[in-house]
């Protein structure tokens, strides 16, 4: 037995995992847009209030005493007003706190439900597998628009029950690709590692499997977010959506049934590009992180 | 008169991180009809060289400098058509698990077709040839209507073997030709390489990690470290009379099976990083001989005896380090590179 | 004289069932459909302080019979016991205890651990596992494993990352997890057949040495017959799901005396030119694994001492001196031909 100290393989010197993955989504150009547009609606999303020139609820009148009515972009209104005289801008402001509410509660939802089931559902294989994945089956048959307008049709249409529906349904994806995963780790010897050394299926799911899933699971948290907030946007549009929030699909919704949006660009546009901007930035983030995410799972 | 003569060949990996230093230098001739063994662990540029050697690079690699002349010509120097014309016909490639990577849909002998038209090999005859070579490995011709999967392991590494054969090359580079097999598979594929050998006037470069495979197949056989050809030279005077170091520590890591009991030596620490420049020999920090001349003074490949060629400062020693090298504990030097 | 028994194998088999495709079920295709018998009968005895080599190449059952042995797979006939207890029955906090005394070392050392969690973590977790001790002691053991397993000094290994260390080190690091918690068995699959040669000896050695310190058995499984001389006291040979030879190390080496021991031996290259191994005419014929169950000896299309008798009649495994056992019904008739030779 040798008694001298076995020489280590040199590292380099900042080796943490996680701010590893963080330069290298940062590394490309895609990272840094989609990066710097997330954080610019972050802004947006915190500021709120403070930072709209006008309560978005206001209404606002012009020295005539008249609503001022889908007011072109102006000195006092930089982007108009819409049909009942509220300023477009502040709109779109406070607009981006609920979308970031909805995306990020409804994607921890999603995530959460769909992990565990496929968590499950990949570890235990064979009767688990195939109840878990026959339910999974059956709620990537229901098309969400339908059912979303059903079910908030049923409940009051408000910011929860929205986020319920879109958590009820948006999970299924997540809960395939999460399962698939534990499937293809189940087998590696690590964990025949942890069973021989006794540890209980649940201990091996959640302490040996679970931070390995965990980047794929990040992953679909920034999905989760798009498709939550093109989902409320949809909703809302077709009439669905909270009345008493401002959210960009409301600022839709108030456009198309107003008319406001035959002639008034202003009132359509902001929000359908905060909403176009704001899913693109989470999906380059998203596509981003994969790319450098997936090579290292393919590792070893 | 050598049909292959590779000299000062260097090929690099190129990124965004920096650049590796793969293979570095490396010089040697092979004979028209000769066998030359190429031997090293894992990362000491084997595989690398033998890329290089047929332009088979994948694109982050290139060849830094050096030349590869094959009959009269300057592989590095021609564009990739020009190499494509040449590869199947003139130049033949086995690369590692080569067996796993048979086309999974297609049957044997569309793959031979397949191979056989992309390279000019007309439109007839190609059913007999596959038939012809499929006997000549040692594996039953109505196995060509088979899908890859219905052969096990060493069948498929023959048909691999026939499949390379196809326009009798002149050059035959064979990566790991039995690594993965079963000892008794690995033994008949060993005796269908002598064989072919034996028969065909085929220059062949076996690449491999095993030394009793390469001790087996080759008359000549180069041992690498850290992307440098060390040692070069007859099979018989590398096996029985190892001049370089780290081909006395490789032998003597290497278990023989009519001595079970002798003690495997391990020789502690790694090869030193290739995306550094090294100064000095690769093996000082490794080497049970090494003194302060090794850590500064790049050793050049010297001729000992005639077609041997050693890079070591104390090449003339060998004799009596060969002894040393015997007790495992000298083996324990190792310190960081 | 009485042996002192770690695990005592009897008859064991395990039989998996593969599942029937609908043109079987359909066309009814009779006898055993398509049972895939991994392991066939095997029998044998792990003392105390001895390691015992299992040799066979892929098919052979030895890694289904690895899995047998630390309880990852339950038998489907036959008995594996431990210290007087049946290994199939234990259950709950009885199969905790036993997995205390078997530990496994896997042959990807880069897999076989968790690439999220750091050397320590890896290693302290069978202590988790079993409740031993608290944080303190803990990192203790961890550290004194990991010295035991030569990675001196531990501090150096702790916080690393799998992919922050080299093949050899990786294998250590999960010996060390192999043996934190002072297990009686050890059961080392391959283990150093994906490392690069210069450093395999070192970790062989190391597992020698454990043997001996820790009072440990081992059960050492290789397709490379070259390392059990070092390695192994007794081998035992496999052969489709079957030991065909059992005895010790040397002797087996030596004077083997199943056609197919013979054949493997004559098989493996050696490290020398001029000793351009003879091919032996058995065994050449490569067979995929039959599914048809024979009457005879399995090894019987492949051997060129074949006679009648080993078509219809499937030999057991039997003394032939004192500790040395081989299942083949020619075995004397082999040996006087060589004396003759010689």
């Amino acid at each position: 037995m040798s008694s001298v100290p076995i020489p280590l393989i040199e590292a380099p010197a900042v080796d943490s995992a996680r701010w590893a993955t963080t330069r290298m989504v940062l590394g490309s150009p895609s990272g840094i847009v989609g990066m710097a547009l997330f954080l610019f609606f972050c802004v947006l999303a915190v500021a709120g209030e403070g930072l709209a020139p006008y309560d978005p609820m206001a209404i606002h009148y012009l020295p005539n005493g008249k609503v001022a009515q889908v007011e072109a972009p102006s000195r006092a209104f930089w982007l108009g007003t819409t049909h009942y005289g509220r300023d477009v801008l502040s709109q779109v402001i406070v607009g981006s706190r609920v979308a970031f509410v909805v995306g990020i509660v409804s994607a921890f939802f999603i995530v959460f439900i769909g992990t565990n089931i496929g968590l499950v559902a990949g570890y235990y294989g064979r009767r688990v597998d195939d109840v878990l994945m026959r339910l999974t089956d059956i709620v990537f048959g229901i098309p969400f628009l339908p059912f979303a307008v059903v079910l908030v049709a049923l409940l009051r249409p408000s910011i929860w029950n929205i986020i319920l529906t879109i958590s009820c349904l948006l999970w299924r994806t997540t809960a395939r690709v999460i399962r698939s995963q534990v499937l293809s780790l189940r087998e590696r010897p690590f964990v025949r590692a942890a069973r021989v050394a006794g540890a209980s299926d649940l201990r091996i799911m959640y302490v040996h499997l679970l931070p390995n899933v965990m980047p794929m699971s990040l992953l679909y948290v920034a999905f989760g977010v798009a498709w939550a907030v093109l989902a409320e946007a949809s909703l809302s549009f077709l009439g669905f959506g909270d009345p008493r929030m401002v959210s960009w699909g409301q600022m839709l919704y108030a456009a198309y049934i107003s008319g406001s949006i035959r002639h008034a660009w202003w009132s359509v546009v902001p929000p359908g590009l905060c909403i176009t901007l704001f899913t693109a930035s989470v999906f380059l983030i998203g596509r981003e992180y994969e790319r450098v995410v997936n090579p290292r799972l393919d590792r070893g | 008169m050598s049909l292959l003569s590779v000299e000062n060949l260097s090929v690099e990996y190129r990124s965004r991180r920096g650049v590796v230093r793969a293979v570095r230098n490396t010089s040697f001739e092979l004979g028209a009809g000769k066998t030359l063994g190429v031997v090293g662990e894992s990362g000491c540029g084997k595989s690398t060289l033998a890329m290089g050697v047929l332009g088979l690079l994948p694109p982050t690699a290139v060849v830094a400098s050096g030349t590869v002349t094959l009959g009269q010509r300057d592989l590095v120097t021609l564009d990739s058509e020009a190499l494509r014309a040449l590869r199947w016909r003139k130049m033949a490639y086995v690369p590692q698990s080569a067996m796993n990577s048979l086309n999974p849909v297609a049957r044997l002998r569309d793959q031979f077709a397949e191979i056989w038209r992309a390279h000019g090999g007309g439109r007839d005859g190609v059913r007999d040839k596959a038939e012809a070579l499929f006997v000549r490995v040692g594996l039953d011709p109505r196995r060509l209507q088979s899908y890859p999967h219905e052969l096990s392991g060493g069948m498929r590494q023959r048909a691999i073997i026939a499949m390379a054969l196809m326009f009798e090359p002149e050059l035959l580079v064979a990566d790991e030709p039995t690594t993965g097999l079963d000892v008794i598979v690995q033994r008949g594929v060993l005796n269908l390489l002598r064989r072919l050998q034996a028969e065909e006037q085929m220059s062949v470069i076996f690449v491999s990690h095993d030394i009793a495979v390469v001790a087996e197949l080759c008359e000549r056989v180069a041992v690498m470290y850290a992307g440098e050809i060390v040692e070069l030279g007859p099979a018989r005077a590398i096996f029985g009379a190892p001049c370089h170091p780290y081909t006395m520590g490789l032998e003597q890591a290497f278990p023989d099976i009519r001595d079970p009991l002798r003690t495997l030596v391990s020789i502690a620490g790694a090869p030193p990083r290739l995306d550094r420049p090294l100064e000095g020999c690769p093996f000082t920090a490794r080497c049970p001989f090494a003194v302060e001349r090794c850590r500064v003074e790049k050793p050049v490949p010297r001729a000992i005896a005639p077609g041997h060629l050693v890079a070591c400062h104390f090449a003339a020693d060998a004799e009596s380090n060969r002894k040393r090298a015997r007790e495992p504990m000298v083996w324990q030097r190792g310190e960081t590179a | 004289m009485s042996r002192d028994l770690l695990i005592h194998c009897d008859d064991v088999h395990k039989t998996y069932q593969a599942r029937r495709t609908l043109r079987e079920l359909v066309m009814a295709r009779q006898g055993d459909g398509h049972a895939i018998r991994a392991v066939d009968g095997v029998s044998f005895w792990l003392e105390r302080g001895r390691v015992l080599g299992i040799a066979g190449e892929s098919g052979s059952g030895k890694s289904t019979l690895a899995n047998l042995l630390v309880g990852l797979e339950r038998p489907t006939g036959g008995l594996i016991r431990m210290g007087g207890r049946d290994l199939a029955r234990l259950r709950g906090a009885e199969l905790l205890a036993f997995r205390r005394q078997v530990q496994m070392v896997f042959q990807d050392p880069f897999a076989s651990l968790n690439p999220r969690f750091t050397v320590r973590r890896t290693v302290e977790e069978p202590l988790v596992i079993h409740g031993v001790g608290d944080r303190a002691s803990r990192l203790a053991r961890a550290r004194e494993a990991l010295e035991d397993a030569d990675l001196r000094p531990a501090e150096l290994f702790l916080d690393r990352f799998p992919h922050q260390l080299s093949g050899g080190q990786r294998q250590r690091a999960a010996i060390a997890r192999a043996i934190v918690l002072r297990p009686s068995v050890l059961v080392a699959d391959e283990p150093v057949s994906m490392l690069d040669v210069s450093v395999r000896a070192g970790i062989l050695r190391l597992l020698r040495g454990l043997v001996e310190r820790l009072s440990m058995s081992l059960v050492f499984i290789t397709h490379d017959l070259s390392l059990i001389g070092q390695m192994c006291d007794d081998l035992a040979i496999m052969y489709q799901g079957r030991i065909v030879e059992l005895g010790p190390a040397l002797d087996v080496l030596a004077k083997p005396l199943h056609p197919y021991t013979r054949a493997l031996i004559a098989a493996v290259p050696v490290p020398d030119p001029d000793q351009r191994r003879a091919a032996d005419a058995t065994a050449l014929l490569e067979t995929t694994t039959p599914t048809v169950l024979t009457r005879g000896c399995r090894f019987a299309p492949r051997c060129s001492y074949a006679v009648e008798r080993c078509e219809g009649e499937d030999p057991r495994l039997r003394v032939i001196e004192t500790t040395h056992e081989g299942a083949c019904h020619e075995i004397e008739r082999i040996r006087s031909r060589e004396k003759e030779t010689s």
